[in-house]
């Protein structure tokens, strides 16, 4: 009897053993640490030795709004957004319904091509890009542009929008099989029979996707667009290979800028604190999505 | 109650995904409990003062972190330490000198993976001395004090504590290309050259001149990645820097103006290569004959001869600087690099050893020079006959003697590079940047950059 009980308690305790590691390390490596910095974002410390910490209140939060740098690194992030994640997402629905094709030989290789990009080294792509778009004539881009008849080399980490473009080239090169994969998921949840459906009522191939295939994987483009902002705001290692936020700070990155406050320039506290309104407008921005994506019918976000 | 409840752990899942999506790209500092305080600095430096009245030998392993330069010019002169201290070893690690401060600073900031021994640009001795993790060693360097670079001593000290120890000096020069001078139809002559070469508005007339005859660059200066280095070698040339030797910022002043205005200039009249330095096009450009100049440290000529440039052995001289203005001072230093040991060590006498034979022995130093170029702040080197004896890379010109005599033309100056200098270089790239990308007038860029420099100080 007793025995039978035991057992069944650890019945019951299983499930939550289970889960207990992914807690444990959440509580440590994120929670833990996430707390902290919410301390020390009222402090002034190097972040050597206890007795450094120099308590200021809300200075550093006030300090912040009026950072030019940090203020840019927000701008930077809108600007990148906006000209990247669009393409990103049209072209990943596209690659998604072609790779899901039936007509289609070989998709397994080409979803496999497509998604090699993700899971090479940043910075050794980073680095290659920086040599693909560099500003001396021995530059790929610049040798090809030079056989179309450009022949002043262009230097394209020396204007704004150039580097931005090469930065948001390389971010679409990155993601777009990520992505592609997300969209596939979602477009194989839709029910085949809504197709056949639609093709028996005689609706076009424009019509299918546009009335049925979009509006079913809205949860994944949603999905995408969050992952995308925050992946474009914490961006790190590609602006700090290719351009190391320059020119002038307008590849600069949120985490970048984060970064170099707290490691180059040891400003603990201050990094604590653009670190906590970084944490808060990304998660006003996702909530904003998820209002604009109309969460109407509870269904969940998630992979 | 349902919907709530499901609404709160959708809210949960976005916090977990935003926070899990910042700790995976290291977004969140480290917070990791730093190691408790180090004992006094003091207490371990008295026991290096103790230790070096007795015979024994120091001996065991150091960590020692250098970018590959330094461990260059440490080899020239290996055979003599070994001799010496034969139970000292090292673990090397290369660090590039542009991922050194970072690298420093994190193994400060976490307490681990500290090494017991760096050389480090004397730039950032202020900012390393600022951390407190510097081993004071005050009472072993003071008997050296009377014959170490003024102006490099007084970036390693803080409160009258010396906490870092001067290895070599960085007097400035024009290296120029007698080849392409030649095409140019100009005198190669140093002599003549020193003359030709006066002073910066005699420099850009000249750069013009090359320019038309040869297609040739007077310097190489980049607009995408400008050398705040160079700006600051400049703004020493004239005596002045960013700060007072208080701390206080005394930035916006009428050389800091004129600076920006000769590079301006400079770049105006077209005589500035626009590569980036230190990457492969300007290998390239020393090389195809691109580059008729260099304003360079001493040690340029180390770098040249070893990696940038070798091929072009022969065709180089050295003259002085351009003055500001006629008679002028024609050189100017950057204090080169230092020497630390870190508090940490747990080998104080092997440190102190190793940095006494490195930095304040005169027949290694020379070792030293004649390998990589490496100019002592040890003056009692220079009255070395080495210093007359010809080199071969710059066609056989005793340019030692050149740079010893340019080293000691420099009047003293009570200046500290400051605990902010990477926020001045930092500030100063974007101000650069802001005059030659995007046009924006000098004195403007100068009042936003001290404004922006105010803000960020500590």
């Amino acid at each position: 009897m007793n025995a039978l009980k035991s057992w069944k308690a650890r019945k019951q305790l299983a499930p939550y053993l289970f889960v207990l590691p992914f807690f444990i390390t959440f509580l440590v490596f994120m929670l833990y640490p996430f707390i902290y910095s919410v301390v020390i974002s009222f402090s002034e410390w190097n972040g050597i030795g206890v007795d450094n910490i120099r308590w200021i209140g809300m200075e550093n939060y006030t300090k912040l709004f009026q950072d030019g740098t940090f203020l840019q690194s927000l701008i930077n992030g809108v600007v990148l957004y906006v000209m990247y994640v669009p393409i990103l997402v049209v072209l990943s629905i596209l690659l998604a319904v072609l790779l899901s094709a039936k007509w289609l030989r070989g998709s397994g290789f080409f979803r496999a091509a497509v998604y090699i990009p993700n899971i090479t080294s940043t910075v050794a792509a980073a680095y290659v890009f920086s040599l693909i778009f560099s500003s001396s004539e021995n530059g790929i881009i610049n040798i090809v542009l030079g056989v179309f008849g450009v022949s002043e080399p262009v230097s394209w980490f020396s204007s704004a929008a150039m580097a931005r473009l090469a930065l948001c080239l390389l971010m679409i090169w990155r993601w777009l099989g990520y992505d592609t994969i997300l969209m596939m998921a979602g477009l194989n949840a839709v029910n085949e029979e809504l197709f056949e459906a639609a093709a028996i009522d005689g609706a076009n191939k424009v019509q299918i996707f546009t009335r049925i295939t979009l509006p079913l994987m809205k949860h994944s483009i949603l999905f995408t667009c969050i992952m995308s902002t925050i992946g474009t705001f914490s961006m790190f290692t590609e602006p700090k290979i290719l351009t190391d936020g320059g020119p002038l700070n307008y590849t600069m990155s949120t985490v970048l800028y984060l970064y170099n406050t707290n490691f180059k320039f040891l400003r603990m506290g201050y990094s604590s604190a653009m670190a906590i309104i970084y944490f808060l407008l990304m998660l006003l921005f996702t909530l904003l999505q998820l209002k604009i994506g109309g969460e109407k019918k509870e269904r969940r976000v998630g992979r | 109650m349902n919907k709530q409840v499901k609404n709160l752990s959708a809210m949960a899942l976005v916090i977990g995904l935003l926070l899990s999506g910042c700790g995976a790209n290291g977004g969140t500092p480290a917070a990791s409990a730093p190691e408790p305080a180090p004992s006094e600095a003091g207490e371990k430096d008295s026991a290096v003062s103790a230790v070096e009245g007795q015979e024994a030998v120091p001996s065991g392993e150091l960590v020692y972190w250098a970018q590959e330069y330094c461990q260059k010019t440490m080899k020239a002169s290996m055979d003599g330490f070994e001799k010496q201290y034969p139970d000292i070893t090292f673990k090397t690690e290369t660090i590039p000198n542009n991922e050194l401060l970072n690298k420093l600073m994190l193994a400060f900031s976490s307490g681990e993976g500290i090494p017991d021994l760096c050389t480090f640009s004397t730039w950032y001795m202020p900012t390393l001395i600022e951390t407190g993790q510097l081993l004071d060693v005050t009472e072993s360097i003071t008997p050296y004090l009377n014959d170490i670079n003024k102006m490099s001593l007084q970036q390693v000290k803080k409160d009258d504590r010396y906490f870092a120890i001067p290895l070599d000096a960085s007097p400035v020069g024009i290296i120029y290309n007698t080849t392409i001078f030649e095409q140019a139809g100009l005198d190669t002559e140093p002599d003549k050259v020193s003359d030709l070469l006066a002073t910066w508005d005699q420099y850009i007339e000249v750069g013009k001149q090359i320019r038309e005859k040869t297609g040739a660059g007077m310097m190489s200066f980049s607009g995408e990645s400008p050398d705040s280095n160079f700006f600051n070698t400049l703004l020493l040339q004239q005596r002045a820097w960013f700060n007072d030797i208080e701390g206080k910022l005394t930035f916006n002043l009428p050389e800091t103006q004129k600076t920006l205005e000769l590079i301006l200039k400079m770049r105006d009249a077209n005589i500035l290569e626009d590569i980036p330095a230190w990457t492969q096009p300007w290998y390239d450009a020393f090389n195809q004959h691109k580059l008729a100049a260099y304003i360079g440290e001493v040690w340029m000529g180390g770098f040249m001869a070893d990696s940038v440039c070798p091929e072009t052995s022969g065709e180089w001289r050295v003259v002085p600087m351009p003055a500001w203005e006629e008679g002028g001072l024609r050189s100017s230093d950057s204090c080169g690099s230092s020497w630390f040991i870190s508090s940490t060590t747990k080998n104080p006498e092997a440190a102190w050893a190793t940095v006494e034979y490195y930095a304040l022995n005169e027949e290694s130093l020379l070792k030293q020079y004649k390998a990589m170029d490496q100019f002592p702040t040890y003056e009692k080197t220079y009255t070395d006959k080495f210093f007359e004896e010809p080199v071969e890379f710059f066609g056989g010109q005793a340019v030692r003697s050149v740079f010893a005599e340019l080293e000691q033309s420099i009047p003293a100056m009570d200046i500290n590079f400051s605990k902010n200098f990477e926020l001045y270089r930092t500030q100063m790239q974007l101000c650069m940047q802001k005059v030659l990308l995007n046009g924006t007038a000098v004195s403007q860029a100068i009042e936003e950059t001290e404004k922006e420099i105010l803000a960020q100080m500590q």
